[in-house]
């Protein structure tokens, strides 16, 4: 009993001996919705599967995106149990370069964001013409996504169209991630939600009868992003699997899902309606999206304390 | 001598220490130390420092907000019924239902009221109101039973006397409460209301779920979101530090000025017919406290289509099987903890105190645990939780143990009773039931686990994440039933705790 006590490496090893996946197993760090039923992760498994690869999504929670997993898993020297990250976007993959998380990756697809409005609550002679109009019509109606946790949040955070103060008065209510958002939005929670423009594409091309209740509110120069694929710095050069996996993300195969699964447009396809499926031609999309304000990774940790101050 | 060999006593204790350092003490300082290494000053911006002071600002107003209406509610509830002749049915369910919103876990409260209150009103609750009255349903019941008990108590006894004397005076009715009960509630607020004021101050799962936007945080909230998003350790470090400051200054607070105890027996008038209004007052009192509850209950019995076709469905059983799990584990470890601490020799000092660690400082070193086998996780969040809670279950066996009488130590040592023998004839049957009672409780809590399953699971893995996952995306069908099923098992789990000698003997 003596000589066991002093030894409680014995115990913790003793409790993991259940720990980790088998080596050959690539292991990708990606955002929830991205794993929903149908979407483009099972397109992803299924492909990855022909080319008899065994891939493992870890998803971010929801008090931590992307950006906020790597920067844990670092603090803990835990970066080598990822070696690639799918769906980071613009903002939080140049923070990661610059904390050498990530290494140089390749944009995938890419997005403009949108307010989508439920015309039987917000009938369209009702709707913003501009973005000072939002201020008067739109205040107490909008569902957005909390920026220090969602991606589509941040954008929301990073429109320059509207001022900070306004930001955080305008929602109705924040949600931690876009999908609890978007759920509660088709239940008519509120009329309006902050959204990828590609929202309404989605109730036009799988024939739902709601196309004909959400669209998109036209308003000039809406943020627009992009979303990157990257391997994870682990100071050691990409394995052969990740390759393999890195390309297949940007294959024509993965890619002309995308439209139809993921919900944005394929980067292999540019940033163009002209070369989506003939339903996305139906549904308003801001052609003269901005992108997103550049900021370091220090000014966007400055701008996320004045969202929660 | 002792009928329990020193060596044996010694193993124990040293088992627990090494057990409580391996996994609270050692991770955190060596997390703290590695973040300490690599501080930078820059990222420590007025800006920043602004929004930590809000959140202790905000952490403050909620908390005292919270502590005022349960007073506010306790005094005026118990100066209307203090003298009246009620029923004794009417009692034991007001005391019953205090109970329960007491020892749900508070993730179990919050979602209830969260459930409830969006299906009447169409809105979902959010804000320092929501946040108020949430605190309310879990404390205001239970201390007012507590309050009246002692109330009716001391009019039964010393106040009997003094209150015909007053009367004979010619002492009004408003007079007779402040010269009367007004004392009485002063000594009551010093007693415990530093208790409550800690445990809304260091709330969690309320805040993470009623908040109105990052804005409305408390430095726990903030030292969680840090722990899964901060660029370095440089502001966790320094949310660490103020969070630790401020509930190690709280829980000493608190531990000098409270004592919380068990109910005491009620000592209502007896004679005469029970007064109807009063009764009656009383009655609709608990049902409005229980409202969420039960309505949370009993809302798939409106909906049954719906809520079997969930049921059948694998995402609610999916979620279901690792709650239980954790629940099972919560329970073994509760009761081997308890049994530990039964045979130390004394009350471990260095244990009880850190009872200011909070589950997400716990969490904080425990991310070295982290593993990716479900299993694992599912213990972690078992182990992760109870580790929480475990100077305050130590502290409470040792109570138990050093409440048994010396000479019944002599009886059994006469009776040849050493170690084994000892444990398995005296000590399990006084002590192993309260043991087993606490462990109850601590798995009841497990049943709503909150801040260990959202750091480490995916969403929808255990049912108070289900539950949280679906009442955001308002599907009420699937969470209603959730729900259901998790206060079910809360109240076959709290059934045992409601008589009150067993309770007495938990708490």
């Amino acid at each position: 009993m003596k000589k066991l006590l002093p030894r409680p490496s014995l115990l913790l090893g003793s409790l993991f001996f259940l720990n980790a996946h088998a080596a050959s197993t690539l292991n990708v760090l990606t955002y929830s919705s991205l794993l929903d039923k149908g979407g483009l992760g099972e397109v992803i498994l299924k492909e990855a599967s022909k080319k008899k690869m065994t891939v493992h999504f870890t998803t971010s929670k929801d008090f931590a995106g992307i950006l906020g997993t790597l920067r844990k898993l670092k603090r803990e020297d835990k970066l080598n149990s990822l070696d690639l990250v799918l769906g980071i976007n613009e903002a939080h993959y140049k923070a990661a370069l610059s904390e050498q998380l990530l290494k140089e990756g390749s944009v995938y697809e890419e997005a403009s964001f949108s307010f989508l409005a439920n015309k039987e609550l917000l009938p369209e002679k009702s709707w913003p013409k501009t973005w000072l109009d939002v201020k008067k019509v739109l205040k107490n109606k909008i569902l957005v996504q909390d920026p220090r946790t969602s991606e589509v949040g941040l954008t929301w955070l990073l429109n320059k169209n509207l001022k900070l103060e306004d930001l955080k008065k305008l929602p109705k209510k924040i949600f931690p991630n876009w999908s609890s958002s978007f759920e509660a939005f088709e239940t008519g929670l509120a009329p309006v939600i902050w959204t990828y423009s590609t929202s309404a594409a989605y109730f036009e091309c799988s024939n739902d009868p709601k196309a004909k209740k959400y669209a998109n509110i036209p308003l000039p120069e809406y943020p627009k992003d992009k979303n990157f694929i990257a391997y994870v710095d682990k100071g050691l050069a990409p394995t052969k699997e990740s390759q393999v996996f890195f390309k297949l993300i940007l294959s024509k195969e993965v890619q002309s899902e995308i439209w139809q699964k993921n919900w944005m447009f394929p980067a292999l396809f540019s940033l163009t309606p002209s070369s989506a499926p003939p339903c996305y031609s139906k549904v308003w999309f801001p052609r003269d999206a901005k992108e997103v304000e550049a900021l370091s990774s220090k000014e966007l940790l400055n701008r996320l304390d004045q969202w929660s101050l | 001598m002792e009928p329990l060999s020193p060596k044996l006593q010694k193993s124990c204790e040293r088992l627990l220490l090494i057990f409580y350092a391996s996994f609270v003490l050692i991770p955190l300082g060596l997390t703290l130390q590695r973040y300490l290494l690599d501080f930078d000053f820059s990222l420590l911006s007025p800006l920043f420092l602004w929004v930590l002071i809000k959140s202790v600002f905000f952490a403050l107003l909620q908390a005292t907000m919270s502590v005022l209406s349960v007073a506010v509610f306790s005094f005026f509830l118990v100066a209307y019924l203090a003298q009246k002749k009620l029923s004794p049915l009417a009692s034991k369910f007001f005391a019953a239902s205090g109970f329960l919103g007491f020892s749900l876990s508070p993730t179990l409260v919050t979602l209830s009221l969260i459930f409830t209150l969006t299906r009447f009103t169409g809105q979902s609750p959010s804000g320092l109101w929501a946040i108020v009255l949430c605190h309310f349903l879990m404390n205001a019941a239970y201390f007012s039973s507590q309050f009246y008990a002692r109330a009716t108590r001391f009019f039964a006894n010393e106040g009997k006397d003094l209150h015909l004397y007053l009367q004979s005076l010619g002492a009004g009715y408003l007079s007779l409460k402040r010269d009367l009960l007004w004392p009485l509630f002063k000594n009551d607020l010093k007693s415990w209301f530093p208790q409550v004021f800690l445990w809304c101050f260091m709330s969690f799962a309320p805040i993470v779920l009623l908040s109105a936007g990052p804005w409305q945080n408390t430095p726990e909230l903030l030292l969680y979101y840090s722990l899964l998003n901060d660029p370095s350790g440089t502001r966790l470090i320094l949310i660490f530090i103020l969070t630790a400051t401020l509930s190690f200054l709280l829980t000493r607070f608190a531990s000098a000025k409270s004592s919380v105890t068990s109910t005491e027996n009620f000592a209502a008038p007896r004679e005469g017919h029970p007064e109807t209004p009063a009764t009656l007052i009383l009655f609709i009192t608990s049902l409005l406290l229980l409202l969420p509850f039960l309505y949370s209950l009993f809302s798939p019995l409106f909906s049954p289509s719906h809520g079997k076709a969930s049921l059948l469905g694998s995402e609610l059983l999916y979620s279901l099987v690792p709650t239980l799990i954790v629940f099972a584990f919560t329970f073994l470890l509760s009761t081997l903890f308890g049994v530990l601490s039964l045979l130390c020799s004394k009350e471990l000092k260095a244990i009880s105190f850190c009872n200011f660690i909070s589950a997400p400082m716990v969490l904080l070193g425990f991310f070295s645990f982290e593993t990716q086998s479900p299993f694992s996780k599912y213990f972690l969040i078992a182990l992760g939780s109870y580790l929480a809670l475990v100077p305050w279950a130590h502290r409470r066996v040792r109570s138990f143990a050093d409440a048994l009488p010396a000479e019944n130590k002599n009886l059994c040592l006469s009776l040849g009773l050493r170690n084994f023998s000892y444990f398995r004839f005296y000590l399990w049957p006084e002590i192993g039931p309260s043991i087993l009672l606490l462990s109850l409780l601590f798995s009841l809590w497990s049943l709503g686990e909150y801040t260990f399953s959202k750091a480490l699971l995916e969403r929808n893995s255990t049912l108070a994440l289900f539950i949280e996952e679906k009442l955001r995306r308002y599907q009420f069908d699937e969470a209603s039933l959730a729900l259901s099923i998790t206060l079910a098992l809360s109240v076959i789990v709290v059934t045992p705790l409601l008589w009150k000698g067993r309770r007495n003997a938990a708490l």
